[in-house]
Protein backbone atom coordinates (compact mmCIF):
# COMPACT_ATOMS: atom_id res chain seq x y z
CA UNK A 1 0.00 0.00 0.00
CA UNK A 2 1.33 3.21 -0.88
CA UNK A 3 0.29 6.68 -1.29
CA UNK A 4 -3.19 8.10 -0.68
CA UNK A 5 -3.86 4.08 -1.08
CA UNK A 6 -1.75 3.76 2.61
CA UNK A 7 -4.14 6.47 3.63
CA UNK A 8 -7.07 3.90 2.42
CA UNK A 9 -5.41 2.04 5.31
CA UNK A 10 -5.56 4.99 7.66
CA UNK A 11 -9.29 4.59 7.06
CA UNK A 12 -9.99 1.10 6.93
CA UNK A 13 -13.10 1.18 9.25
CA UNK A 14 -14.14 4.40 8.83
CA UNK A 15 -14.89 6.07 4.94
CA UNK A 16 -11.26 6.35 3.44
CA UNK A 17 -9.42 5.17 1.02
CA UNK A 18 -10.86 7.33 -1.84
CA UNK A 19 -8.16 8.95 -4.42
CA UNK A 20 -8.86 11.11 -7.60
CA UNK A 21 -9.98 10.10 -10.88
CA UNK A 22 -7.52 9.89 -13.45
CA UNK A 23 -7.22 13.86 -15.02
CA UNK A 24 -9.88 13.84 -18.33
CA UNK A 25 -6.42 14.02 -21.62
CA UNK A 26 -8.20 17.65 -23.04
CA UNK A 27 -7.16 19.21 -19.21
CA UNK A 28 -3.75 17.93 -19.29
CA UNK A 29 -3.57 19.02 -23.18
CA UNK A 30 -4.58 22.24 -21.94
CA UNK A 31 -2.40 22.69 -19.31
CA UNK A 32 0.40 21.45 -20.61
CA UNK A 33 -0.13 23.98 -24.06
CA UNK A 34 -0.99 27.04 -21.61
CA UNK A 35 2.52 26.02 -19.52
CA UNK A 36 4.60 25.93 -22.85
CA UNK A 37 2.96 29.80 -23.71
CA UNK A 38 3.46 31.12 -20.61
CA UNK A 39 6.92 29.86 -20.87
CA UNK A 40 7.68 31.54 -24.06
CA UNK A 41 6.11 34.62 -23.22
CA UNK A 42 7.30 35.18 -19.73
CA UNK A 43 10.58 35.63 -21.69
CA UNK A 44 9.61 38.27 -23.81
CA UNK A 45 6.94 40.34 -21.52
CA UNK A 46 8.80 40.21 -17.98
CA UNK A 47 10.50 42.75 -16.16
CA UNK A 48 14.43 43.46 -17.14
CA UNK A 49 15.00 44.97 -13.66
CA UNK A 50 14.52 42.85 -10.28
CA UNK A 51 11.49 43.47 -8.64
CA UNK A 52 10.62 41.05 -6.41
CA UNK A 53 13.19 41.88 -3.43
CA UNK A 54 12.48 45.64 -3.02
CA UNK A 55 8.83 44.89 -2.59
CA UNK A 56 9.44 41.67 -0.18
CA UNK A 57 9.25 43.87 3.30
CA UNK A 58 6.08 44.75 2.32
CA UNK A 59 3.62 46.87 4.42
CA UNK A 60 3.13 47.05 7.92
CA UNK A 61 -0.45 46.10 8.86
CA UNK A 62 -2.26 48.85 11.02
CA UNK A 63 -1.77 48.80 14.68
CA UNK A 64 -4.77 47.46 15.81
CA UNK A 65 -4.23 44.50 14.30
CA UNK A 66 -0.91 44.31 15.47
CA UNK A 67 -2.75 43.77 19.26
CA UNK A 68 -3.91 40.29 18.25
CA UNK A 69 -0.72 39.03 17.45
CA UNK A 70 0.27 38.28 21.44
CA UNK A 71 -2.82 36.58 22.38
CA UNK A 72 -2.79 34.47 19.09
CA UNK A 73 0.23 33.34 19.56
CA UNK A 74 -0.52 32.42 23.44
CA UNK A 75 -3.42 30.74 21.56
CA UNK A 76 -1.21 28.88 19.30
CA UNK A 77 1.29 27.74 20.96
CA UNK A 78 -1.49 26.13 23.86
CA UNK A 79 -3.18 24.49 20.77
CA UNK A 80 0.56 22.95 19.68
CA UNK A 81 1.41 21.00 22.92
CA UNK A 82 -2.43 20.21 23.12
CA UNK A 83 -2.64 18.39 20.00
CA UNK A 84 0.68 16.58 20.18
CA UNK A 85 -0.23 15.44 23.50
CA UNK A 86 -3.71 14.05 22.53
CA UNK A 87 -1.92 12.43 18.96
CA UNK A 88 0.54 10.96 21.13
CA UNK A 89 -1.87 9.83 24.09
CA UNK A 90 -4.49 8.41 20.99
CA UNK A 91 -1.66 6.75 18.92
CA UNK A 92 -0.13 4.61 21.84
CA UNK A 93 -3.48 3.60 23.57
CA UNK A 94 -6.10 4.58 21.37
CA UNK A 95 -8.00 2.21 19.64
CA UNK A 96 -6.01 -0.32 17.63
CA UNK A 97 -7.65 0.38 14.51
CA UNK A 98 -6.75 3.00 11.90
CA UNK A 99 -10.11 4.37 11.23
CA UNK A 100 -11.46 4.61 14.89
CA UNK A 101 -8.19 6.38 16.24
CA UNK A 102 -7.59 10.02 15.45
CA UNK A 103 -3.89 9.66 15.03
CA UNK A 104 -3.41 8.93 11.49
CA UNK A 105 -5.77 11.14 10.02
CA UNK A 106 -4.16 14.11 12.63
CA UNK A 107 -0.80 13.44 11.61
CA UNK A 108 -1.00 12.63 7.27
CA UNK A 109 -4.08 14.72 6.55
CA UNK A 110 -4.45 17.87 9.19
CA UNK A 111 -1.01 18.02 10.13
CA UNK A 112 1.12 17.09 6.44
CA UNK A 113 -1.29 18.41 4.32
CA UNK A 114 -3.42 20.93 6.59
CA UNK A 115 -0.22 23.05 7.76
CA UNK A 116 1.32 23.12 4.08
CA UNK A 117 -1.69 24.86 3.01
CA UNK A 118 -2.02 27.34 5.64
CA UNK A 119 1.87 28.04 5.97
CA UNK A 120 1.32 28.78 2.14
CA UNK A 121 -1.23 30.95 2.29
CA UNK A 122 -1.02 32.48 5.78
CA UNK A 123 2.51 32.47 6.71
CA UNK A 124 4.44 30.43 9.30
CA UNK A 125 1.96 29.23 11.88
CA UNK A 126 3.78 26.51 12.69
CA UNK A 127 6.44 29.00 14.15
CA UNK A 128 3.96 29.91 16.54
CA UNK A 129 2.73 26.60 17.35
CA UNK A 130 5.38 24.20 17.37
CA UNK A 131 4.89 21.95 20.57
CA UNK A 132 9.38 20.95 20.26
CA UNK A 133 10.06 24.36 21.05
CA UNK A 134 7.42 24.60 24.00
CA UNK A 135 9.04 21.69 25.25
CA UNK A 136 12.78 22.79 24.55
CA UNK A 137 12.46 26.50 25.94
CA UNK A 138 14.32 25.55 28.90
CA UNK A 139 17.61 24.32 26.90
CA UNK A 140 20.12 27.26 25.71
CA UNK A 141 19.66 28.75 22.60
CA UNK A 142 22.88 28.02 20.69
CA UNK A 143 25.78 25.53 21.29
CA UNK A 144 29.20 25.68 20.14
CA UNK A 145 28.73 23.11 17.38
CA UNK A 146 28.36 23.95 13.95
CA UNK A 147 25.15 24.37 12.86
CA UNK A 148 24.05 21.20 10.16
CA UNK A 149 21.43 23.62 8.14
CA UNK A 150 18.64 22.13 6.53
CA UNK A 151 20.59 18.59 6.76
CA UNK A 152 19.08 17.08 9.30
CA UNK A 153 15.45 18.62 8.60
CA UNK A 154 16.01 16.89 4.88
CA UNK A 155 16.86 13.47 6.96
CA UNK A 156 13.60 14.14 9.60
CA UNK A 157 10.92 14.92 6.27
CA UNK A 158 12.67 11.71 4.71
CA UNK A 159 11.59 9.69 7.48
CA UNK A 160 8.16 10.98 7.87
CA UNK A 161 7.48 10.52 4.13
CA UNK A 162 9.11 6.83 4.13
CA UNK A 163 6.34 5.89 6.42
CA UNK A 164 3.48 7.69 4.56
CA UNK A 165 4.50 6.88 1.20
CA UNK A 166 7.07 3.46 1.28
CA UNK A 167 6.27 1.73 4.40
CA UNK A 168 3.57 -1.06 4.13
CA UNK A 169 1.39 -0.39 7.53
CA UNK A 170 1.66 3.31 7.87
CA UNK A 171 -2.08 3.54 8.89
CA UNK A 172 -1.33 2.05 12.28
CA UNK A 173 -2.02 3.95 15.08
CA UNK A 174 0.92 1.86 17.11
CA UNK A 175 3.44 2.37 13.90
CA UNK A 176 2.27 6.10 14.05
CA UNK A 177 2.72 6.43 17.74
CA UNK A 178 6.50 4.91 17.53
CA UNK A 179 7.05 7.19 14.67
CA UNK A 180 6.15 10.15 16.50
CA UNK A 181 7.98 8.90 19.70
CA UNK A 182 10.97 8.68 17.74
CA UNK A 183 10.89 12.09 16.01
CA UNK A 184 10.28 13.73 19.05
CA UNK A 185 13.17 12.08 20.61
CA UNK A 186 15.34 13.30 17.73
CA UNK A 187 14.28 16.36 17.62
CA UNK A 188 14.82 17.25 21.43
CA UNK A 189 18.13 15.66 20.99
CA UNK A 190 18.77 17.88 17.96
CA UNK A 191 17.91 20.84 20.57
CA UNK A 192 20.60 19.65 22.91
CA UNK A 193 22.84 18.98 20.94
CA UNK A 194 22.99 22.20 18.41
CA UNK A 195 20.74 24.50 21.17
CA UNK A 196 17.56 25.20 20.94
CA UNK A 197 17.11 27.32 18.04
CA UNK A 198 18.28 24.47 16.03
CA UNK A 199 14.52 23.26 15.56
CA UNK A 200 13.89 26.61 14.32
CA UNK A 201 14.87 25.67 11.32
CA UNK A 202 16.72 22.19 11.34
CA UNK A 203 13.54 20.12 12.56
CA UNK A 204 11.80 18.98 9.18
CA UNK A 205 8.51 20.24 9.75
CA UNK A 206 9.89 23.72 11.06
CA UNK A 207 12.09 24.05 7.86
CA UNK A 208 8.96 23.07 5.19
CA UNK A 209 6.89 25.13 6.65
CA UNK A 210 8.64 27.60 7.36
CA UNK A 211 9.89 27.42 3.38
CA UNK A 212 6.39 27.45 1.77
CA UNK A 213 5.64 30.19 4.22
CA UNK A 214 7.39 32.63 2.09
CA UNK A 215 5.00 32.40 -0.16
CA UNK A 216 2.44 33.76 1.78
CA UNK A 217 1.07 37.40 1.53
CA UNK A 218 1.65 37.63 5.73
CA UNK A 219 4.99 37.40 7.55
CA UNK A 220 6.39 39.18 10.92
CA UNK A 221 9.33 41.61 10.47
CA UNK A 222 12.40 41.25 12.70
CA UNK A 223 10.11 43.79 15.73
CA UNK A 224 7.45 40.86 15.06
CA UNK A 225 5.36 42.96 13.72
CA UNK A 226 2.36 41.37 10.75
CA UNK A 227 3.26 42.94 7.48
CA UNK A 228 1.63 42.39 4.23
CA UNK A 229 3.67 41.59 0.81
CA UNK A 230 2.87 41.04 -2.92
CA UNK A 231 2.63 36.90 -3.95
CA UNK A 232 6.04 35.39 -4.39
CA UNK A 233 8.33 38.40 -2.91
CA UNK A 234 9.17 36.69 0.08
CA UNK A 235 10.80 33.88 -1.48
CA UNK A 236 13.65 36.56 -2.27
CA UNK A 237 14.46 36.37 1.35
CA UNK A 238 14.53 32.51 1.50
CA UNK A 239 17.59 31.32 3.83
CA UNK A 240 19.89 29.19 1.75
CA UNK A 241 21.63 26.94 4.35
CA UNK A 242 23.64 24.23 3.41
CA UNK A 243 20.87 20.69 2.67
CA UNK A 244 18.40 23.40 1.49
CA UNK A 245 18.24 21.88 -1.68
CA UNK A 246 17.68 18.31 -0.12
CA UNK A 247 15.16 19.30 1.59
CA UNK A 248 13.54 20.88 -1.83
CA UNK A 249 14.28 17.39 -3.33
CA UNK A 250 13.09 15.14 -0.55
CA UNK A 251 9.24 16.70 -0.56
CA UNK A 252 9.17 17.56 -4.59
CA UNK A 253 10.27 13.84 -5.22
CA UNK A 254 7.99 12.15 -2.07
CA UNK A 255 4.69 14.01 -3.86
CA UNK A 256 5.60 13.22 -7.14
CA UNK A 257 6.56 9.55 -5.68
CA UNK A 258 2.88 9.36 -4.32
CA UNK A 259 1.35 10.25 -8.18
CA UNK A 260 3.50 7.49 -9.08
CA UNK A 261 1.81 4.69 -7.03
CA UNK A 262 -1.02 5.71 -8.26
CA UNK A 263 -0.88 5.09 -12.12
CA UNK A 264 -1.64 1.79 -13.93
CA UNK A 265 2.29 1.05 -14.57
CA UNK A 266 3.26 0.89 -10.78
CA UNK A 267 0.22 -1.17 -9.55
CA UNK A 268 1.40 -3.51 -12.35
CA UNK A 269 5.17 -3.24 -11.30
CA UNK A 270 4.10 -3.44 -7.78
CA UNK A 271 2.57 -7.12 -8.49
CA UNK A 272 1.13 -9.04 -5.89
CA UNK A 273 4.19 -7.98 -3.11
CA UNK A 274 2.57 -6.95 0.08
CA UNK A 275 4.38 -5.86 3.63
CA UNK A 276 8.28 -6.01 3.60
CA UNK A 277 8.35 -7.07 0.08
CA UNK A 278 6.26 -3.62 -1.00
CA UNK A 279 8.27 -1.63 1.17
CA UNK A 280 11.35 -2.64 -0.38
CA UNK A 281 10.24 -1.90 -3.77
CA UNK A 282 8.26 1.55 -2.39
CA UNK A 283 11.49 2.84 -0.60
CA UNK A 284 13.61 2.46 -4.23
CA UNK A 285 11.06 3.97 -6.31
CA UNK A 286 10.78 6.86 -3.04
CA UNK A 287 14.75 7.74 -3.47
CA UNK A 288 14.91 6.87 -7.03
CA UNK A 289 12.21 10.22 -7.64
CA UNK A 290 13.74 12.07 -4.84
CA UNK A 291 17.00 11.47 -7.18
CA UNK A 292 15.09 12.26 -10.72
CA UNK A 293 14.42 15.52 -9.12
CA UNK A 294 17.35 16.57 -8.21
CA UNK A 295 18.86 15.40 -10.81
CA UNK A 296 16.66 16.98 -13.41
CA UNK A 297 16.68 20.60 -11.29
CA UNK A 298 20.69 20.41 -10.89
CA UNK A 299 21.79 19.83 -14.66
CA UNK A 300 19.53 22.74 -15.44
CA UNK A 301 21.19 24.71 -13.18
CA UNK A 302 24.68 23.42 -14.05
CA UNK A 303 24.11 24.27 -17.46
CA UNK A 304 22.98 27.76 -15.88
CA UNK A 305 26.43 28.07 -14.09
CA UNK A 306 28.14 27.47 -17.23
CA UNK A 307 26.58 29.83 -19.05
CA UNK A 308 27.24 32.07 -16.69
CA UNK A 309 30.74 31.30 -15.71
CA UNK A 310 29.47 30.76 -12.29
CA UNK A 311 29.93 28.15 -9.84
CA UNK A 312 26.78 25.39 -10.32
CA UNK A 313 26.64 24.92 -6.52
CA UNK A 314 25.92 28.24 -6.02
CA UNK A 315 23.79 28.52 -9.00
CA UNK A 316 21.47 25.56 -7.84
CA UNK A 317 21.41 27.25 -4.64
CA UNK A 318 20.56 30.73 -5.93
CA UNK A 319 17.84 29.01 -7.97
CA UNK A 320 16.17 27.32 -5.67
CA UNK A 321 13.19 29.39 -4.48
CA UNK A 322 11.63 29.12 -7.98
CA UNK A 323 10.93 25.14 -6.86
CA UNK A 324 8.92 26.08 -3.90
CA UNK A 325 5.91 27.77 -5.66
CA UNK A 326 6.08 23.71 -7.65
CA UNK A 327 6.21 22.31 -4.54
CA UNK A 328 3.22 23.65 -3.27
CA UNK A 329 1.59 23.53 -6.65
CA UNK A 330 2.38 19.13 -6.22
CA UNK A 331 1.28 19.32 -3.17
CA UNK A 332 -2.32 20.79 -3.78
CA UNK A 333 -2.40 18.96 -6.94
CA UNK A 334 -2.26 15.86 -4.93
CA UNK A 335 -3.58 16.23 -1.63
CA UNK A 336 -6.65 18.63 -2.48
CA UNK A 337 -8.92 15.94 -2.56
CA UNK A 338 -7.79 14.51 0.74
CA UNK A 339 -8.10 17.39 2.26
CA UNK A 340 -11.63 18.04 1.77
CA UNK A 341 -13.26 14.62 2.17
CA UNK A 342 -10.53 12.74 4.58
CA UNK A 343 -10.63 15.85 6.69
CA UNK A 344 -14.14 15.72 7.32
CA UNK A 345 -13.14 12.16 9.44
CA UNK A 346 -10.65 14.50 11.71
CA UNK A 347 -13.97 16.29 12.60
CA UNK A 348 -15.70 13.19 13.57
CA UNK A 349 -12.99 11.70 15.45
CA UNK A 350 -12.37 15.07 18.03
CA UNK A 351 -15.45 13.82 19.46
CA UNK A 352 -13.38 10.79 20.43
CA UNK A 353 -9.88 11.05 20.27
CA UNK A 354 -9.17 7.92 22.69
CA UNK A 355 -11.93 5.52 21.44
CA UNK A 356 -14.39 5.73 24.89
CA UNK A 357 -17.38 6.23 22.93
CA UNK A 358 -17.67 9.80 23.86
CA UNK A 359 -18.88 12.47 21.67
CA UNK A 360 -17.87 15.82 22.92
CA UNK A 361 -18.84 17.73 19.82
CA UNK A 362 -21.70 16.08 18.59
CA UNK A 363 -19.91 14.74 15.30
CA UNK A 364 -19.18 11.46 15.76
CA UNK A 365 -22.18 9.97 13.51
CA UNK A 366 -21.50 11.97 10.83
CA UNK A 367 -20.31 10.22 7.66
CA UNK A 368 -18.01 11.63 4.98
CA UNK A 369 -19.84 14.28 2.33
CA UNK A 370 -17.97 13.23 -0.80
CA UNK A 371 -20.40 16.00 -2.44
CA UNK A 372 -18.73 18.96 -1.23
CA UNK A 373 -16.74 18.96 -3.69
CA UNK A 374 -17.23 17.60 -7.25
CA UNK A 375 -14.62 15.53 -9.72
CA UNK A 376 -14.74 18.42 -12.14
CA UNK A 377 -14.04 20.67 -9.47
CA UNK A 378 -11.23 18.74 -8.07
CA UNK A 379 -9.98 18.07 -11.85
CA UNK A 380 -9.59 22.18 -11.88
CA UNK A 381 -8.04 22.10 -8.71
CA UNK A 382 -5.13 20.20 -9.73
CA UNK A 383 -4.28 21.38 -13.62
CA UNK A 384 -4.97 24.93 -12.15
CA UNK A 385 -2.43 24.64 -9.02
CA UNK A 386 0.25 22.64 -11.35
CA UNK A 387 0.13 25.55 -14.13
CA UNK A 388 -0.14 28.71 -11.78
CA UNK A 389 2.60 26.78 -9.40
CA UNK A 390 4.59 26.70 -13.07
CA UNK A 391 4.12 29.88 -14.01
CA UNK A 392 5.15 31.08 -10.35
CA UNK A 393 8.15 28.78 -10.21
CA UNK A 394 9.28 30.84 -13.60
CA UNK A 395 8.51 34.37 -12.54
CA UNK A 396 10.76 33.58 -9.41
CA UNK A 397 13.33 32.62 -11.19
CA UNK A 398 13.51 35.18 -13.88
CA UNK A 399 13.48 37.82 -11.10
CA UNK A 400 16.69 36.55 -9.68
CA UNK A 401 18.25 35.65 -13.16
CA UNK A 402 17.77 39.89 -13.91
CA UNK A 403 19.09 40.00 -10.47
CA UNK A 404 22.21 38.13 -11.08
CA UNK A 405 23.15 38.74 -14.41
CA UNK A 406 23.44 41.29 -17.56
CA UNK A 407 20.05 41.53 -19.47
CA UNK A 408 21.04 39.26 -22.33
CA UNK A 409 22.51 36.61 -19.75
CA UNK A 410 19.57 36.83 -17.74
CA UNK A 411 17.15 35.79 -20.95
CA UNK A 412 19.43 33.02 -22.20
CA UNK A 413 20.24 31.79 -18.65
CA UNK A 414 16.40 30.96 -18.54
CA UNK A 415 16.23 28.14 -21.14
CA UNK A 416 17.73 25.55 -18.93
CA UNK A 417 15.40 26.55 -16.18
CA UNK A 418 12.42 26.82 -18.55
CA UNK A 419 13.56 23.38 -19.99
CA UNK A 420 13.37 22.09 -16.10
CA UNK A 421 10.06 23.67 -15.28
CA UNK A 422 8.28 22.23 -18.11
CA UNK A 423 9.55 19.21 -17.50
CA UNK A 424 8.29 18.93 -13.42
CA UNK A 425 4.95 20.87 -15.07
CA UNK A 426 3.87 18.05 -17.84
CA UNK A 427 5.22 15.35 -15.66
CA UNK A 428 3.45 16.52 -12.59
CA UNK A 429 0.26 16.45 -14.84
CA UNK A 430 1.18 13.19 -16.66
CA UNK A 431 1.14 11.67 -13.13
CA UNK A 432 -2.45 12.80 -12.93
CA UNK A 433 -3.19 10.93 -15.98
CA UNK A 434 -2.91 7.95 -13.87
CA UNK A 435 -1.93 5.80 -17.05
CA UNK B 1 10.82 46.30 -30.22
CA UNK B 2 12.50 45.16 -33.10
CA UNK B 3 12.04 41.46 -33.56
CA UNK B 4 15.62 40.06 -33.15
CA UNK B 5 16.49 36.11 -34.48
CA UNK B 6 15.85 34.42 -31.14
CA UNK B 7 12.80 36.06 -30.35
CA UNK B 8 11.84 34.99 -33.91
CA UNK B 9 12.77 31.40 -32.83
CA UNK B 10 11.09 31.41 -29.70
CA UNK B 11 7.76 33.08 -31.05
CA UNK B 12 8.06 29.99 -33.94
CA UNK B 13 8.47 27.29 -31.07
CA UNK B 14 5.52 28.73 -29.35
CA UNK B 15 3.56 28.76 -32.17
CA UNK B 16 4.33 24.89 -32.31
CA UNK B 17 3.13 24.31 -29.11
CA UNK B 18 -0.15 25.97 -29.87
CA UNK B 19 -0.73 23.97 -33.24
CA UNK B 20 0.70 21.02 -31.00
CA UNK B 21 -2.05 21.63 -28.36
CA UNK B 22 -4.60 22.49 -30.46
CA UNK B 23 -4.39 19.39 -32.11
CA UNK B 24 -4.67 17.65 -29.07
CA UNK B 25 -7.29 19.21 -27.67
CA UNK B 26 -9.63 18.46 -30.98
CA UNK B 27 -8.56 14.97 -31.11
CA UNK B 28 -10.22 14.66 -27.33
CA UNK B 29 -13.47 16.95 -28.49
CA UNK B 30 -14.34 13.88 -31.10
CA UNK B 31 -13.77 11.89 -28.34
CA UNK B 32 -16.44 13.52 -25.80
CA UNK B 33 -18.46 13.83 -28.39
CA UNK B 34 -18.53 9.95 -29.03
CA UNK B 35 -19.12 9.24 -25.27
CA UNK B 36 -22.39 11.53 -24.92
CA UNK B 37 -23.72 9.94 -28.16
CA UNK B 38 -23.36 6.65 -26.40
CA UNK B 39 -24.93 8.19 -23.36
CA UNK B 40 -27.89 9.13 -25.45
CA UNK B 41 -28.66 6.07 -26.56
CA UNK B 42 -28.43 3.66 -23.64
CA UNK B 43 -30.87 6.35 -21.88
CA UNK B 44 -34.24 4.60 -22.07
CA UNK B 45 -35.46 8.05 -21.14
CA UNK B 46 -34.01 8.91 -24.23
CA UNK B 47 -34.55 5.72 -26.24
CA UNK B 48 -38.08 5.26 -27.49
CA UNK B 49 -37.50 1.80 -28.20
CA UNK B 50 -37.68 1.04 -24.62
CA UNK B 51 -40.94 1.25 -22.98
CA UNK B 52 -41.09 3.23 -20.14
CA UNK B 53 -43.30 1.58 -18.25
CA UNK B 54 -40.30 -0.96 -18.08
CA UNK B 55 -37.71 1.88 -17.48
CA UNK B 56 -40.45 3.61 -14.44
CA UNK B 57 -40.92 0.06 -12.86
CA UNK B 58 -37.76 -1.74 -13.12
CA UNK B 59 -35.08 -0.53 -11.33
CA UNK B 60 -32.98 0.20 -14.95
CA UNK B 61 -31.67 -3.38 -16.41
CA UNK B 62 -30.74 -4.48 -13.28
CA UNK B 63 -29.70 -8.34 -14.88
CA UNK B 64 -27.92 -6.69 -17.49
CA UNK B 65 -25.72 -4.26 -15.60
CA UNK B 66 -24.82 -7.00 -12.97
CA UNK B 67 -23.41 -8.96 -15.65
CA UNK B 68 -21.55 -5.87 -17.01
CA UNK B 69 -19.94 -5.13 -13.81
CA UNK B 70 -19.08 -8.30 -12.21
CA UNK B 71 -15.77 -7.68 -10.77
CA UNK B 72 -14.01 -11.30 -9.92
CA UNK B 73 -10.68 -11.87 -7.82
CA UNK B 74 -9.34 -14.51 -6.60
CA UNK B 75 -6.67 -15.12 -3.81
CA UNK B 76 -4.27 -17.92 -3.86
CA UNK B 77 -1.31 -18.38 -1.11
CA UNK B 78 -2.07 -14.79 0.36
CA UNK B 79 -1.72 -13.52 -3.44
CA UNK B 80 -4.18 -12.07 -5.71
CA UNK B 81 -3.73 -13.90 -8.69
CA UNK B 82 -2.83 -11.73 -11.61
CA UNK B 83 -1.87 -8.83 -9.02
CA UNK B 84 -4.23 -6.02 -8.55
CA UNK B 85 -5.64 -4.47 -11.31
CA UNK B 86 -7.60 -1.01 -12.05
CA UNK B 87 -11.43 -1.95 -13.10
CA UNK B 88 -13.62 1.03 -14.19
CA UNK B 89 -17.54 1.37 -13.86
CA UNK B 90 -20.16 3.91 -14.25
CA UNK B 91 -21.41 6.26 -11.90
CA UNK B 92 -24.66 4.96 -10.75
CA UNK B 93 -24.86 1.58 -11.51
CA UNK B 94 -24.54 -1.39 -9.64
CA UNK B 95 -21.22 -3.55 -8.93
CA UNK B 96 -20.78 -7.06 -7.96
CA UNK B 97 -17.22 -7.96 -6.54
CA UNK B 98 -17.00 -11.71 -6.16
CA UNK B 99 -13.90 -12.42 -3.94
CA UNK B 100 -12.64 -15.95 -3.93
CA UNK B 101 -10.36 -16.88 -1.71
CA UNK B 102 -7.80 -19.79 0.00
CA UNK B 103 -7.87 -17.87 3.68
CA UNK B 104 -10.27 -16.86 5.75
CA UNK B 105 -10.63 -13.07 5.74
CA UNK B 106 -12.35 -10.10 5.16
CA UNK B 107 -13.04 -7.85 1.95
CA UNK B 108 -12.93 -4.40 2.60
CA UNK B 109 -14.60 -1.60 0.01
CA UNK B 110 -13.20 1.59 1.21
CA UNK B 111 -14.97 4.97 0.60
CA UNK B 112 -18.34 2.66 0.26
CA UNK B 113 -17.10 1.33 3.29
CA UNK B 114 -18.44 -2.19 2.69
CA UNK B 115 -17.27 -5.04 4.63
CA UNK B 116 -17.70 -8.95 3.63
CA UNK B 117 -16.22 -12.05 4.81
CA UNK B 118 -14.41 -14.41 2.70
CA UNK B 119 -13.61 -18.07 3.48
CA UNK B 120 -12.07 -21.06 1.77
CA UNK B 121 -15.06 -22.17 -0.80
CA UNK B 122 -17.15 -19.45 0.82
CA UNK B 123 -16.67 -16.28 -1.91
CA UNK B 124 -17.86 -13.15 -0.50
CA UNK B 125 -20.32 -10.93 -2.63
CA UNK B 126 -20.79 -7.41 -2.41
CA UNK B 127 -23.17 -6.08 -4.66
CA UNK B 128 -23.72 -2.05 -4.16
CA UNK B 129 -24.46 1.00 -6.68
CA UNK B 130 -21.66 2.56 -8.01
CA UNK B 131 -22.93 6.56 -6.62
CA UNK B 132 -19.50 7.94 -5.25
CA UNK B 133 -17.27 8.94 -8.03
CA UNK B 134 -13.50 8.21 -7.67
CA UNK B 135 -10.80 5.59 -7.36
CA UNK B 136 -11.60 3.53 -4.50
CA UNK B 137 -9.30 0.55 -2.55
CA UNK B 138 -10.65 -3.06 -2.13
CA UNK B 139 -8.81 -4.81 -0.09
CA UNK B 140 -7.75 -7.68 2.02
CA UNK B 141 -8.42 -5.81 5.81
CA UNK B 142 -6.72 -8.05 8.18
CA UNK B 143 -3.46 -8.39 5.55
CA UNK B 144 -4.17 -4.95 3.68
CA UNK B 145 -3.72 -7.05 0.42
CA UNK B 146 -4.73 -4.78 -2.21
CA UNK B 147 -7.45 -6.41 -4.55
CA UNK B 148 -7.78 -4.04 -7.15
CA UNK B 149 -8.69 -0.29 -7.60
CA UNK B 150 -11.96 0.48 -8.41
CA UNK B 151 -12.43 3.48 -10.93
CA UNK B 152 -16.13 5.18 -10.84
CA UNK B 153 -16.59 7.77 -13.16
Amino acid sequence: MTGLVGLGGVLAHGVGGRTDLPLPLWLFSYGAGAVLLASFAALRVLWRRPRLREAAPGAALPSPVQLVTLPLAILLRGLGILALAVVFVAAWWGPDDAGANIAPIAVYVVFWVGLQVVSALAGDVWSAMNPLRTIAAPLPRTTARADPGHWTAAAMVLSFVWLELAYHDPSSPRVVGTWLAAYCLAALAGAVWWGRDWLRHGEGFAAIFGLLAHLAPLHRDAEGRLRVRPPLAGLTDVELRPGTAALVFVTLGSTTFDGLTRTETWIRLLGDRTGWAATAVNTVGLLWMIALVAAAYLAATRVVARMAGRDPVEMAMTFLPSLVPILFAYTLAHYFSLLVFEGQNAYVLASDPFGRGWDLFGTIDWRVNFTVVSTDTIAYVQAGAIVVGHVAGVITAHDRAVELFRPRLAERSQYPMLGVMVLFTVGGLGLLLGG
Amino acid sequence: MRPTARSRAALRAGTVAVTMAAALLTGCGDDDGAASDTAATVDPTVDPTVEPTVASTTPLATTTSVAAHRIEVEVAGGRVVGGSRREAVPLGEEVTIVVRADVAEEVHVHGYDLLAEVAPGVPAELTFVADIPGVFEVELEASHTELLRLEVA
